[in-house]
Order: structure tokens, then sequence, then C-alpha cells
């Protein structure tokens, strides 16, 4: 009985989204009252569209979004509102014919393709999400880890023939943002895990211990893979200097429930190599 | 630079106008504190000399009078003339080459400076007195006026004081109010084409990043030493441009550095003892470190302006180490033009412009900039390490990052992009690697969307603050994070030392979620006591308190009854967080100065360096897994001979010969034991062992 009213009161709790956000609420209600005033405003209708986007509520959104198209607005930004709202909607191909009336006005802008991108991929149409985001990659002034991470995962969707691909997008990562960056580092080794490349993870797991300021979780996590490999020795060898990584850290980094975890789990792990 | 030529001719034309005719500072702001005195008669001795003694003169906040309700400090009402004092410190007066005065009056006034007379408002010549009347009545909307004076330099270095009196006209039923407020602008010398800064970024113990914007095209040349009278290292950029940034390296830690901004002609800001940058400490170092965190302060108003001087009250002429923007830095959209009111004029140039500033991404700060393309004027705007230069692991972008300060690691998370805020998000799987890779005696987390509160929004409801809290807090809670500050509520909710509450606000159990004894108490020494973070026992590494403090430039209500918090307040101001060795002191100022709220954090350990612990090789026992019920592990450098278990009674219940690995307490019944063992040599080595879950 307990357990359905705790649901109940969170469906209803989730009900109640719509009344969260203060400061959005009010600007709503603001825009309301101004529409009031003048109902044949398409602007007006765009600007609180974009508060019951920033809301979550897509529905009224789009209405006021469609709203303002009836009443004759045509700008660009129009259409970005619309492409991302069906986007949240799951409405991938109406998105999809928004971003086209976009680009009809603005063909260069990198936040469109970015969006195109998105689109495509949640249609599960790769190769099309890849022109888009590559088409990003290569316009845009700043860009970011996720920039790299998502084209490598839409490779990655069309299976492990792209390999090379994938592993060259991240290569171009870390060429453009850094050669330290974690977590193409880490998208690198896992890829490389994921085609079997043995040799070069272990290599990229040295490469990011050694980067590293304190190394007893990848040591540990080396070790693992190495015992997953059978290379029993090097693994021993690996969860040793996770246990004196351990061992090195102050007391209070030693205690934390994720370190109480990890000095566990090389134990573990150190029994399973003895006993091999 | 982000933003491209046409891009920022039109950003200049839009935000600067007003400012293209002289760099400004501001002595004296509007809504000021000042000193008055109203008790019916004329100040005994010369009260409007610099050195004149007025501590036993009252305080308050501008507008200051009586009569017409709109006063922020009602003086008395039986007073015909008030009398008003204000000190304040310029350290190169030199560089001011006009001065304007404002003056708000009901009804007539005279002003004087280092005790000259400098302006007579709507006052009669000659000498004046308590008794004298000013020239006419003031009333209607000339009580709301302000009065311009153009008046020539005659500050002093060091303390300068304007005094006010304040007459009435006649003192009747008539005409019963008087009101004062003041403004003091200076315009400086040569600053003429500085319009932004400079402003300090990315500091590091050995580098650090200043900025300033210019309006016109012009060089970047900035010379710096640590002598102000010898500014012989210089860093210089020929290429012309209006945004400037300089990377100065090489540089020495906790070291103060005073600076000059050149053009290729001019001085554009000149040293003095108030422009300065201070390099971090030696990483991992101990020091005593101040930090001052506004959240959601970006109103540019007279709000804000109170929670700054309230700290710069608090503070005096101590130095700050670290600025943090909890974001909503400028209202209402994030651009340009709102930040240069909201942050760089007339707001917290003096601070930006001796301690460096880090910021998280605010839903206001991105309604103009994009976390996902870090474009727009936050991202323009700011400096953040990307490669991990500031310390931590390289995160590549902007939007979050971390950093040093001596023995504290900063993690600066982007709450905002709702799409990255799981746990298989790139920003998630960072931000473990960073925190699992900090040997920082202090972990504090920063971003916009708090995890738990009831003020102007509500976390129970909004989809970034829950998933913080659901997917960030667990992570951070496991790898010992000490303190989250957060802003977006525009009220300060500060918890207590919480656990593992990841639930709707109902479900908070003190029970279950709050660490130690007195981890529900106010945590204040003296009172219930600080909260203790331990490194050993069923709490070990546990604990951390979760600040809403988005108040620093207006208060938006709520129910501000959310149960994990021990206070809440809708009130205005801004959190100070004092660090020093292993106690962490925060405290709540508000506006008017008032401390509202305070408490401690003490972490159960030695603080010691990174490299005495390296250097330590004393063997220790440790013992794995602790609490247990099962089987524990045993590591040591050491070879024993023997390993007992104690009780809490100091009976002997195990005793196991030779040097085990791990050792069988199935049948231990719940509670505290020792572990000892023995080596060959005899030396005896200890750990507490608690059997239980």
């Amino acid at each position: 009985m307990y357990k359905i009213i705790i649901i109940l009161l969170i469906i209803s709790a989730c009900s109640w989204n719509a009344f969260g956000h203060g400061d959005l609420e009010r600007r709503i209600h603001a825009k309301t009252k101004a529409i009031a005033q003048e109902p044949k405003n398409p602007n007006l209708y765009v600007e609180r569209g974009f508060l019951y986007y920033q809301h979550e509520e897509w529905d009224h959104a789009l209405a006021d979004y469609l709203q303002a198209q009836e009443l004759g607005f045509r700008a660009k930004i129009l259409y970005y509102r619309m492409s991302e709202t069906y986007l949240e909607l799951y409405l991938f191909k109406s998105g999809l014919i928004c971003t086209q009336q976009y680009l009809a006005q603005d063909s260069l802008d990198v936040k469109i393709h970015k969006l195109r991108g998105e689109l495509f991929y949640k249609s599960r149409a790769y190769d099309e999400a890849i022109y888009s985001f590559e088409y990003v990659i290569q316009h845009s002034i700043d860009l970011t880890p996720e920039n790299y991470v998502t084209l490598a995962e839409v490779y990655a969707k069309k299976g492990p023939s792209q390999k090379e691909l994938i592993l060259g997008v991240i290569e171009r990562g870390l060429e453009k943002l850094g050669a330290n960056v974690f977590v193409l580092q880490e998208q690198k080794l896992n890829y490389f895990k994921t085609f079997n490349l043995t040799k070069q993870a272990l290599a990229q797991y040295d490469l990011i211990i050694n980067s590293s300021t304190r190394k007893e979780g990848w040591y540990y996590q080396k070790a693992t893979y190495l015992y997953q490999q059978k290379k029993f020795k090097a693994a021993k060898i690996h969860a040793e200097a996770a246990k004196q990584a351990f061992e090195a850290l102050k007391p209070n980094k030693q205690k934390t429930k994720v370190m109480i975890q990890l000095l566990a789990n090389i134990h573990t792990l150190l029994q399973n190599l003895e006993n091999q | 630079m982000k933003i491209n030529f046409i891009q920022f001719l039109g950003l200049l034309f839009l935000s600067t106008t007003p400012l293209l005719v002289l760099g400004q500072d501001t002595l004296i702001q509007a809504g000021a504190e000042w000193k008055y005195y109203d008790a019916g008669n004329t100040p005994s001795g010369n009260w409007t000399d610099v050195n004149y003694n007025d501590s036993n003169w009252a305080n308050g906040f501008a507008q200051l009078g009586y009569g017409d309700g709109d006063e922020t400090t009602t003086t008395d009402d039986n007073t015909r003339t008030t009398y008003f004092r204000k000190s304040f410190m310029v350290n190169n007066p030199a560089q001011y080459q006009s001065m304007r005065l404002k003056l708000l009056r009901d009804d007539g006034a005279v002003i004087y400076i280092n005790g000259t007379e400098i302006w007579r408002d709507n006052m009669p010549s000659g000498t004046v007195n308590y008794s004298t009347n000013s020239s006419s009545a003031v009333s209607g909307s000339a009580e709301d006026a302000w009065f311009n004076r153009l008046i020539t330099n005659n500050l002093i270095v060091g303390m300068n004081t304007v005094a006010v009196e304040v007459h009435q006209q006649i003192f009747s039923i008539f005409n019963s109010d008087i009101s004062f407020d003041f403004q003091f602008l200076a315009d400086t010398i040569k600053q003429d084409s500085i319009i932004r800064g400079p402003y300090l970024q990315n500091g590091t113990s050995n580098s650090m990043v200043v900025r300033w914007r210019t309006a016109d095209l012009s060089a970047s040349i900035l010379k710096y030493n640590t002598d102000i009278n010898n500014m012989i290292s210089v860093v210089q950029d020929p290429i012309k441009k209006h945004n400037h940034e300089v990377l100065i390296t090489g540089l020495q830690p906790a070291t103060r550095y005073y600076y000059e901004v050149y053009n290729s002609s001019d001085t554009l800001s000149f040293a003095d003892s108030s422009k300065y940058f201070q390099t971090n400490p030696i990483p991992g170092q101990a020091v005593p470190t101040t930090i001052w965190a506004v959240g959601d302060c970006g109103s540019a108003n007279n709000n804000q302006r109170a929670v700054r001087d309230a700290y710069y009250n608090y503070i005096g002429p101590n130095h700050t180490d670290i600025m943090l923007f909890l974001g909503d830095n400028a209202y209402q959209d994030g651009t340009d033009s709102e930040y240069q009111n909201a942050v760089f004029k007339n707001m917290y140039e003096a601070m930006l412009s001796k301690t460096v500033a880090w910021s998280t991404i605010g839903n206001h700060d991105a309604h103009s900039a994009s976390p996902s393309n870090q474009s727009g004027p936050y991202f323009d705007i700011f400096s953040f390490p990307k490669q991990g230069e500031a310390g931590g692991v390289p995160s590549g972008t902007e939007a979050y990052y971390s950093f040093d300060y001596g023995n504290i690691h900063f993690i600066v998370l982007n709450s905002e992009s709702l799409g990255n805020l799981g746990t298989g998000s790139s920003m998630y799987s960072w931000c473990q690697n960073d925190i699992q890779n900090t040997n920082a005696d202090w972990i504090i987390g920063i971003w916009h969307h708090p995890p738990y509160t009831k003020g102007s929004h509500d976390s129970d409801f909004e989809p970034q603050l829950f998933q913080m809290r659901n997917n960030f807090l667990p992570m951070l809670e496991a790898n010992g994070v000490d303190l989250v500050l957060c802003g977006h509520s525009h009220s300060y909710e500060r918890s207590y030392f919480l656990n593992g509450h990841t639930g709707l606000a109902f479900s908070f159990d003190a029970a279950q979620h709050v660490v130690g004894a007195n981890g529900d108490g106010d945590g204040k020494i003296g009172s219930d006591g600080a909260y203790i973070k331990e490194t050993v026992g069923p709490n070990a590494g546990k604990g951390a308190v979760y600040i809403t403090a988005g108040s620093s430039g207006k208060i938006s209500g709520g129910d501000l009854d959310h149960p994990a918090m021990f206070s809440s307040l809708n009130e205005l101001g801004s959190c100070v967080v004092e660090v020093q060795n292993n106690q962490l002191d925060m405290k709540f100022i508000r506006e008017n100065g008032q401390i509202d709220d305070y408490f401690t954090i003490i972490k159960n350990i030695p603080i010691t360096s990174v490299h005495s612990v390296q250097n330590d090789n004393r063997p220790t026992l440790e013992v794995h897994p602790n609490p247990s019920t099962h089987i524990i592990n045993i590591s040591t450098k050491a070879t024993l001979k023997f390993v007992q278990v104690f009780d809490n009674k100091g009976t002997e219940i195990k005793f196991i010969n030779g040097h085990p690995s791990s050792i069988n307490i199935e049948d231990l019944a719940n509670g505290l034991y020792i572990v000892a063992g023995t080596t060959a040599e005899g030396q005896h080595l200890f750990q507490k062992l608690i059997v239980g879950e």
C-alpha cells in the first residue's frame, strides 16, 4: 500500500511539471497577457512558444509556432524553433522539413546542420546524419568533445566495418581539441576494446595511466582487461600497482565509497589471479 | 575570439555607447551606506574633516531621511538639519581627470570633500549652521530629482571623506521631510579607450590571463612586476583588436604582481596598489583561502550593489582569492550589453581586476550562448581551462572544467544542457575521472541548477535539477565531495550534512540521509557543533553541504520549505567560503552586512602535503572492506608474525598465526573491534574494524 501511495505521489508530482519553473511561469503569463492585447502579433507567439519550449511543454510550444506561421511569420528562427520542438516530440520527419525551410534562407549556419544531424540520427538515417555532423565539425569555430563523440557514435551504428572512420573521428578530435582531452582518450580506448585491438588498447591504457595524477583506478582497469585477455602475469603486476597506488593515497581519499569498493575489487582480482 | 568584427561593432554600439566618453570609476554609488548625525544640533568639532572621529554616528543605507516613506534608512524626524559622512580609499587620485557629483536632496545641501566646501545647492550664501533654512522648499517630483555638478579633483592618496549637511526650508508640518542620496563618479585620464576590465581569468600557480576591451582597435601591451615602481616585465601582442587577452607565464607561485595596461602609445590602466594579480599557491599546499560566491547576481541594480558592498565591507582590505559566479550573471538573456551593466560597469570591476573569477553557465546566460558549440557572449567573455592547465583533467570544453587552488579542487559543471546530464554523457565521464584524479583535501562542486530547492524553482519538478540530483550527486558523494554551490532559485537555502538523498523532497529522512552525530544540527561551532567529515568508521568520506545561493541580485520567494535544508531565507546576499587546513567555514552575508547563516565542516584528518604523504614509509595495517560482515582482507607492507582480533573490551577473539591475506569474521557480532598485527621485529600495527553493514 505504501509503495502505491509513493507511486501515486510521484505521478502526481510529475503532472505538476508545468508549475515548477517559477520564473518561466511568470514570463509565460506575461506573454499571454500581451497576446490577449495583440492577438495578431506573430512575434508574441514565437516568444511565448520558446518560453513553453523551455518549460518543456512541447505541444504548447508547437501550437504557438504554428500560430505565428499562420499569421505570416517566416523568419528562419521560427523554423529552427519548430525543428527543435519536433525533435522533442519525436516527429523527426516534420522537423527535417522545417530545417529545409531554414536552409532555404540560410544554408551555412552550423546550428541548423547540427539539429539536422540529430534529427537524422534519431531517424536512423545514419549517412545523412554523418553528412550533417561532418559539416558542423568542418565549419565550426569552437568545437567540443561531444561533437566528435556523437559523430563516432553514428559511424559505429553502421557497424564494425566503419572502424577506421570511427577511430579517425576520435583522432581528429584529439588533434583539434588537445591530445589529453579525457573523454576522447577514453572513447579511443573503448573503441580499441570494442574492435579487439588488444595491443592498441593496452597502449592506450598506458597513455591514460601516464597522464593521470592518481593511477589506482586505471591500473585496476588495465589489470582487469589483462585478466579478461588471460594475460595473468601482467594482470597481477598491474593489480599490485593498483594496490600500491591506493596505499599511497591520503587517508581521506582511501575512505571514499568508491575507493573502498576499488580496494575490495583489487583484492578480489588478486585472489582470482592467485587461483590461476 | 568567437565573435566576428561586424558582430563586435554591433555589440559595441548597442552596449557601450555611453561609456565611449571616458573610463569611469564609481567612488560612491547611489544607495551606499553612510554615517549620519541627527541629534538635533550641530556635531561638535570639525565634522567635515577627513580625520574627524564619527564612530559615534549612526549607520544607514541611502536613501536616508524621513517623511516620504521611500527611505531605506529613516533618520530622526525632529531635526532641521541632518549631517552625513562617508569615507573611501583612493590609491591613485592622479588617474582622475574630472569628477561628477550627483545629489538627491530635500531641501538643500552643502557638500564638502576632505573638509573643503565643494558645492552648495538650494542653500543661501554665507555661514550655515544647524538652524539655517534652505533657500526654498522642495516638493512633488523634485524631491526625487538628481542634481549634477562637475568638480575639480581634490582627492588625496589614501582615505578621503565626503561630508554633507542637508537642511530643511522650514521646520513645520507643511514641510516635514528630508531626503538624501549621493553619487560620486570619477572619469579616468587616458582610460578613455578601455571600456571593459582589465579582468583576471584562468589563474594558476605560474600563469595568469588578463583581459580587457578597448573602444578603439589597439595593440595589447601589459607590463607587470612584483615591484609597483618597476614594471620591467612585458607581454605584448602587436595585432590591433578590441578584445584583448594576454597570457602571462613563468610566474612565481603565491606571489602578488602589479600590472599596467598599454596600447602602443598610451597607458590605459595605471598600476596602483589595488590593481594586481596574485598567483595560486603551489598545488596541494594548504593555505588560508577566501572564496566569494555570487549566484543569479545579474540584475544590474542597487540590490546587486548592496550585496556586493556588504561583502566588500566584510572583506575590507584583505584579498579575495577566488570569485565564483554561480550562473545567471546578467539578466535577462546574458547578452554582452547585459554583462557590461551587471558585471563590468559600476559593479564588480574592482574585484575582477585583482581576483580571478570563474563561472558556471546559468539558464539565462544560455539564452544567448550555446554550450554545445561554445558560442555567444558567455563563452566570449570568460576564459576557462580546457586542457587541465589550472589543475584537473582536461575537459576539452569551457562548458565544464575543473581547477585547483592550493588544497581545494573545484569542479564546475554545466547543468543547463539537459541532454548531457545522463550517466552516459561525456560530462559525467569526465567528471568521474576528474574527481578520482585529485589529491586535494577539499572538493567543491559548482553548477547552476540546485539539487535541492523549494525557492523560486522546485527541485522536485524541473528536469535539470532532478537529473543533477539523481545522476551526479551519487557519483560526487561516493568520491568525497564536500560542498556544492548552486544558484537558480533566488533565495538562500543551505542543507544539513547530507549523503544519499536523491529522491523527492518528501522522501527526505534525516535518519537515513544525514551524516554523523550532529549532521542534523546547525553546523555551528559552539552550538550543535561543526559537521565532521570522518576518515574511519561507517561515515568515512561521507557528508556534504548543498547551498542554493541565488539571491545576489534579487529575491523571488517560494515555499522555502525543503526538508533537507537547515536554513531557507528569502533574503539578498552572497556566500563567503573560508578554508584553512582541515576546516571550511561558510557565511551567508546579507545585503545589509548581517551574517544570517554560517556553518563549519571539519575534516577529521591531519592535512599534509602530497609530498610528505609520499615520503611516509612507516608500515600501516589496512583492513578491507571496513565495515564488513564476511571476509576482511589484510594488507600491509610489513611481514606479520601473527594477527589478533580484539573486541571493544580488549578481549582477544581471534588469533591467526603467520601473515594471513584475509580473515573470516562471519562469526563476529556487530560492533567495533581492533585488528592487531605483530611483525617479526615485534612492531605492533593496529586498525579499527567495524563489523556490520
